[in-house]
């Protein structure tokens, strides 16, 4: 063997401490690299195939429900749809598990017997069956509620609950992320929604949609292009209630996966690069110092006749074999990682199958950027040795390193003992050596500490978020908007010590790069339950956004934004549109001049009954005279799209009318006072005054509903017709129901007369004997829960309990049969469809509302929300635009104590038609459980972090001690103990670690808000913060680097071979 | 009653199967203030004695005896001993390069409780007017002075020389060598300096030459010569 390659083989056995130590180094860092990026890689092969296998369509598009063959023509005459799949999708009330709760289902229909073959499902669990009435359920919401096969799921229709058999837990392409909406992304979203697959047919008879279907998935012909597609598609459907196109960038749950996966690849890429970097310099640094503790060697080799070439070469291989081992290392290492890695990656979606594969190019990076530091590192320093002369580089001590720290230090320290002074002179000695020994230790503190960040900056952000923000404990989100008077109840509620209404809606804001889906939030001025830290700006007047706007760039205090008032919900929208529609105002108008006419037919109608009543009176077995006051309910949808049995959709303006009482009425008479002959024609003929009266008013342009909203008259039918009397003046009540009825001004401010909660409450709380109307018995239902004629309560209870054991159905009930129970007005008909006259039962009705408005607002600055984009204004503000004058569609409420929530949040659901309910505890919950796919990640960043960190510490520091042998030698000489050597040690090394703490902090920070930066996205959106926790946690990991290595270091300086060294010296 | 006392010690160092026998059976009395100087050619166990007495190392038998301290007695603690009755001058000064000449004579006047003033032994040197110099700003003898002067702050009754001219040229070394003298004399310090160089030995009280470890001849001189006045 050649000597110099003997000699390199003897040098590596002869420090083998000191050789590991710098094959970890590189093994860390390539290892990290090879993992991390190959994770990344892994997850996004891992998305792909699903993608390819289970064929995820390119386009998305829903419209009102269509004739399958009519949509199929329609689509064939669409260039560039390749293949395409027509479905039904419906959101229907589910029930699930044990419990029985009820939950919102989104219902899909798949081929019957066969998977479609686009936007496939892939049966994980159970079998692909042929029966009709099974149901798949996907993973994410199986999982969430512990749905397994063979459970049974009832879907609600208008029969009641149909049981289905779940065959089969699935994944779907469309759900890899649980997301409802691109706005309904968080975890939580499974726990009052999923997602079913029902074969067609099952599906069809179950909401009596046969032979329809209102949404389809496209796969778009290759060449052509996917946007001028989704153009051609909203032209050709744009009179079938198109609803949404979507392509793959705005489908939720692949907008969620890119927009995670894009900000894990800055990570997944930015962080590997940064410690690769640290370990090359760190390589670079112990590298150097090994071969300059060399340097009398190279002298001697030198002078010996060997040529610089050699001597650079033989150093150069002596890096090449460390890079080359820690290369290996370093890569088998990042492999076998990658895989648990990649399902940490992974945890959050729900892939079918976790992919590991090796990609060469990412090892080949990763080796040949840290080779070239280490071989360049030992090229370089051996260079430099090298060009000293022989007999220069033999006088180097290799062992008594360094040199006088300079002139200017000479009164530097000099009170102090020389055990202490002596470390702070070794620092000034020789200021490279210093300063790369500071850097080193700062990266590897500044590498523990940044990952740290990320946990400090989303616990701060969490803590900072439900402490100083959601400061709520509840939130209650309503069906519909309500009044006021929900929120006085809900204070009043036992364990609720605060509640504040809230709106929340969807607007649309152009930030630049086209309109995005933002929320608007409205909150109370003052709010104790909001609070809004206001990190830049702060203007008194606009609105404040939240933190992602930052994120995102493009707007600054002072600009004006413009929210799109388009709806994201249309049925919410529909609700907010009504209550603040200028038609809707003039309805009202209308609805009072009818009301003249009707209080003229009442009173007709009294008298007809009082004459009646007399003339009855004395007659044996007369029946009670029993009657109601004729009722209204009415409300505008303006732009219905109405499509008869597949005609066509055509858009007309009609008025919704309940004709019922009018019926019922004369049905009544007829039936109370047996009338016939004159009493009869007296009845008909004031009737027909009312019907003449009501066309009057209407016109033709109506469609008359009568028995989908009976449940609801019978609850509130004279409720309405006493207050709406009251309201109007026509009241002539006893003064203390007149009273009462003048509260309820305030809060049935006809608006919001649709509002099932206030309309069920009202019904319950409401209790009157109307002696008024005649001296009958006819209750009305209106008595506050105060109602000063109940102090105990008791008739409030007798109501209450009453219509909770035979109660009719609620408005949601009623709105589902609405369908079915739809009858138009014949001007209405005439105007759609006069032909189909005997087909109009069962047909669709779709409302489109109008335009929506463009508010202007100016951006007062931006607060410390880290939640996605929100936009907060005052609620006056707000209800100012939606037009909803003291109303709310949220109630915020604060608990005396955690351990009322379950009573809250059950008799909050007992007594309102709520949505659901959000209890921040399960929210942070979420937070937490959505960001535990980077603790995770972070988790082993910190892990590979931290033993960078240690490695080059222990390198650092041991190569420190062994340069300086000598003199600790010389010390033991003198008489110094090794437990004086050992304070001396210490003392010198923990100033190192001081100063590099000191450099690292600086270097963390600007670390951790770059990485942060790029993990920003407009989902989270956080400002990097370290706790003093994580300093001090860096810092004690490098002290206790460096506690074992200065014990190690005492050890060997305890175990100097005095004489020898003594001889070394002395040689 | 001697003030090192070697009693039949021998010194062999295993290297594999082989052994070396660096000293054999040596066996010498020196007494208190005596300027011994140890002489012999390059492996004759000159260094290996020096470091015995030195407290350094061990022979692998015979007995050490110093100041009545039993240096083979394992529960002697030998840094305690070295901190007290011994004062090394080596080849190369083995100086603190970040410590100033006072500073580097300080490091080791702090060792002991009644040390020498460190300034007036600089001083005693010569070096009165170098005190804050660093190693690096003093030529070869002054750096020697320097350690010389660090070897005499403790106040120890012994000097253990190794070779403290090898690294001085001539004039220097004459100068260091008349300054351990002067110190010999003027302090009464047993002084024991090993040194290959014949001519020093003129200079010494006594004697001793050594062969392969052994003694092959141990005299006094008569008359020692004044350092300045030797040549070689």
């Amino acid at each position: 063997m050649d000597m110099l390659n003997l000699k390199l083989l003897r040098d590596i056995l002869s420090n083998k401490r000191q050789f590991a130590g710098v094959v970890i180094i590189v093994a860390v860092g390539v290892g990290f690299f090879v993992a991390l990026l190959t994770s990344y890689y892994n997850l996004n092969y891992s998305i792909e195939r699903p993608y390819v296998e289970l064929g995820f369509a390119d386009i998305w598009m829903r419209t009102s429900p269509m004739d399958r063959s009519e949509f199929s023509r329609l689509l064939s005459g669409v260039d560039g749809v390749a293949d395409y799949e027509l479905r039904l999708v419906v959101e229907k009330p589910v029930v699930v598990g044990e419990d029985g709760e009820t939950i919102s289902g989104r219902i899909i229909s798949i081929p019957d017997g066969d998977t479609p073959s686009i936007n496939s499902i892939l049966v994980v669990e159970g079998g692909f069956e042929d029966g009709r009435y099974v149901v798949y359920v996907e993973r994410g919401f199986a999982r969430h509620h512990g749905i397994r096969v063979g459970d049974t799921i009832y879907f609600k229709n208008g029969s009641g609950l149909i049981g289905f058999r779940v065959a089969g837990i699935v994944v779907s392409p469309e759900y890899l992320w649980p997301a409802k909406s691109i706005l309904e992304h968080m975890p939580d979203v499974l726990r009052r929604w999923g997602v079913y697959f029902m074969p067609e047919s099952a599906l069809e008879e179950l909401y009596g949609l046969e032979g329809l279907a209102n949404d389809v998935v496209i796969k778009v012909e290759d060449g052509y292009d996917v946007d001028e597609v989704m153009i051609e598609l909203d032209r050709v459907f744009s009179g079938y209630g198109v609803e949404e196109i979507v392509s793959r960038d705005e489908q939720p749950s692949n907008y969620i996966i890119v927009l995670m996966v894009e900000s894990l690849r800055s990570l997944a890429i930015g962080i590997p690069l940064f410690f690769l970097t640290i370990s090359a310099i760190a390589t670079y640094i112990v590298l150097s110092r090994i071969i300059q503790i060399q340097t009398p060697i190279i002298g001697l080799l030198m002078g010996l006749g060997y040529s610089k070439r050699r001597v650079v070469i033989h150093y150069f291989k002596y890096s090449l074999v460390t890079g080359l081992v820690g290369l290996g290392l370093g890569i088998v290492v990042g492999i076998l990682s990658s895989y648990p890695i990649t399902e940490i990656f992974a945890s959050q979606i729900s892939l079918p199958i976790i992919y590991s594969r090796i990609y060469p190019d990412v090892i080949l990076a990763g080796a040949g950027f840290s080779l070239a530091f280490v071989c360049g590192s030992g090229l370089y320093t051996a260079y430099r040795v090298s060009r000293l002369r022989p007999v220069e580089a033999m006088r180097y001590s290799g062992i008594n390193i360094g040199s006088s720290p300079g002139p200017r230090f000479r009164n530097l320290f000099r009170g102090l003992p020389n055990l202490v002074r002596l470390p702070f002179r070794s620092m000034f000695r020789r200021w490279s050596r210093t300063i790369y020994t500071i850097l080193g230790l700062a990266l590897s503190f500044s590498m523990i500490v940044i990952p740290m960040a990320f946990f400090d900056s989303m616990d701060n952000s969490i803590n900072q978020f439900f402490g100083d923000v959601q400061k709520y404990d509840l939130k209650i989100y309503f069906s519909s908007p309500s009044n006021t008077t929900i929120l006085n109840n809900i204070s009043s509620m036992p364990g609720v010590a605060i509640a504040e209404p809230s709106i929340e809606a969807y607007v649309r804001v152009d930030l630049g790069g086209g309109k995005e889906t933002v929320v608007v939030r409205g909150v109370e001025r003052g709010s104790r339950l909001v609070g809004l830290n206001v990190i830049e700006g702060g203007g008194p007047e606009g609105v404040y956004l939240s933190r992602a706007f930052l994120f995102k760039g493009g707007l600054e205090t002072g600009d004006r934004i413009v929210l799109d008032l388009r709806p994201i919900n249309s049925m919410y929208w529909r609700l907010l549109n009504e209550s603040r529609d200028e038609a809707y105002r003039e309805t009202l108008s209308m609805l009072e001049e009818l009301y003249q006419n009707l209080t003229i037919y009442r009173d007709y109608l009294y008298m007809v009954h009082q004459g009646i009543s007399e003339a009855k009176d004395g007659v044996a077995g007369a029946s009670k005279i029993v009657y109601g006051v004729p009722s209204l309910y009415i409300s505008i949808w303006r732009s219905i799209v109405l499509d008869i049995a597949g005609s066509g959709n055509t858009t007309i303006d009609v008025y919704l009318v309940n004709t019922m009482a009018l019926e019922t009425t004369l049905g009544e008479l007829v039936d109370a006072f047996g009338l016939e002959g004159e009493g009869l024609v007296y009845a008909e003929q004031y009737l027909s005054i009312y019907a003449g009266l009501w066309n009057q008013s209407f016109g033709d342009r109506y469609i008359a509903v009568d028995e989908a909203l009976m449940g609801l008259e019978s609850r509130a039918d004279t409720v309405l017709d006493g207050a709406i009397e009251v309201l109007l003046g026509y009241g002539s009540l006893p003064t203390d129901l007149v009273n009462i009825i003048l509260l309820m001004r305030t809060e049935l401010n006809l608006s919001n007369w649709m509002d099932e909660a206030l309309l069920n409450r009202l019904a319950i709380d409401l209790f009157i004997n109307v002696s008024g109307y005649g001296g009958d018995e006819k209750l009305l239902y209106m008595a506050l829960e105060e109602y000063p004629g109940d102090p105990d309560g008791f008739i409030y209870n007798v109501i209450r309990n009453s219509l909770a054991e035979g109660g009719s159905g609620g408005l949601e009930e009623n709105v589902d049969r609405l369908a079915s129970l739809v009858v138009y007005g014949d001007g209405s008909l005439e105007d759609i469809a006069l032909d189909m006259v005997d087909r109009y039962i069962s047909n669709y009705i779709e409302a489109n509302p109008p335009p929506p408005p463009e508010y202007e607002v100016l951006v007062a600055g931006f607060v410390d929300d880290p939640a996605g984009l929100v936009i907060y204004m005052p609620i006056d503000r707000l209800q100012e635009i939606f037009a909803m004058r003291d109303m709310a569609n949220v109630v915020l409420v604060e608990l005396d104590d955690l351990d009322y929530i379950g009573s809250v949040r059950d008799a909050i659901y007992d007594s309102y038609e709520v949505l659901y309910i959000e209890s921040s505890e399960d929210v942070r919950r979420d937070w937490v459980d959505m960001l535990e796919l980077y603790v995770g990640f972070i988790g082993v960043i910190s892990l590979f972090g931290a033993v960078i960190a240690s490695a080059v510490t222990y390198n650092t520091m041991s190569i420190n001690v062994r340069e300086r042998l000598g003199e600790y030698a010389t010390m033991r000489t003198l008489g110094y103990s090794i437990r004086e050597l050992g304070v001396m040690l210490l003392i010198e090394h923990g100033l190192l670690v001081g100063l590099a703490v000191l450099l690292g902090i600086p270097i963390s920070i600007v670390g951790a808000n770059y990485f942060l930066g790029l993990y920003n996205s407009e989902f989270f959106s956080f400002d990097a913060i370290i706790y003093p926790s994580s300093y001090m946690l860096g810092g004690a990991i490098l002290l206790i680097v460096l506690l074992i290595t200065a014990a190690i270091s005492l050890k060997t300086i305890d175990k100097i071979d005095l004489p020898r060294i003594i001889k070394e010296l002395s040689t | 009653m001697a003030h090192i006392l070697l009693d039949g010690v021998s010194k062999i160092y295993r290297r594999g199967a082989s052994e070396i026998r660096a000293l054999d059976n040596v066996s010498l009395e020196i007494g208190r203030g005596e300027f011994l100087t140890v002489i012999g050619p390059s492996g004759s166990g000159k260094t290996t004695l020096l470091n015995i007495i030195g407290g350094i190392d061990l022979p692998t038998s015979g007995r050490v005896v110093v100041d009545g301290i039993d240096l083979t007695d394992p529960s002697v603690d030998l840094t305690m001993y070295r901190r007290r009755h011994v004062g090394f001058i080596f080849q190369f000064f083995n100086l603190i390069p970040s410590l100033t000449a006072l500073e580097n004579v300080e490091l080791a006047a702090e060792l002991v409780e009644e040390p020498l003033d460190p300034r007036a032994v600089l001083e005693d040197v010569g070096l009165g007017d170098k005190l804050d110099a660093y190693p690096g700003e003093l030529s070869g003898g002054e750096q020697q002075r320097v350690a010389i002067a660090r070897a005499l702050v403790k106040n120890p009754p012994i000097l253990l020389c190794d070779e403290p001219t090898g690294e001085l040229d001539f004039e220097t070394g004459r100068r260091i060598l008349h300054l351990i003298r002067e110190i010999n004399r003027r302090y009464g310090k047993t002084v024991v300096l090993v040194t290959h160089n014949t001519p020093i030995s003129k200079t010494a009280d006594r004697v001793v030459r050594l062969r392969s470890g052994v003694v092959v001849e141990d005299y006094r001189v008569e008359e020692p010569i004044d350092p300045l006045s030797i040549t070689w």
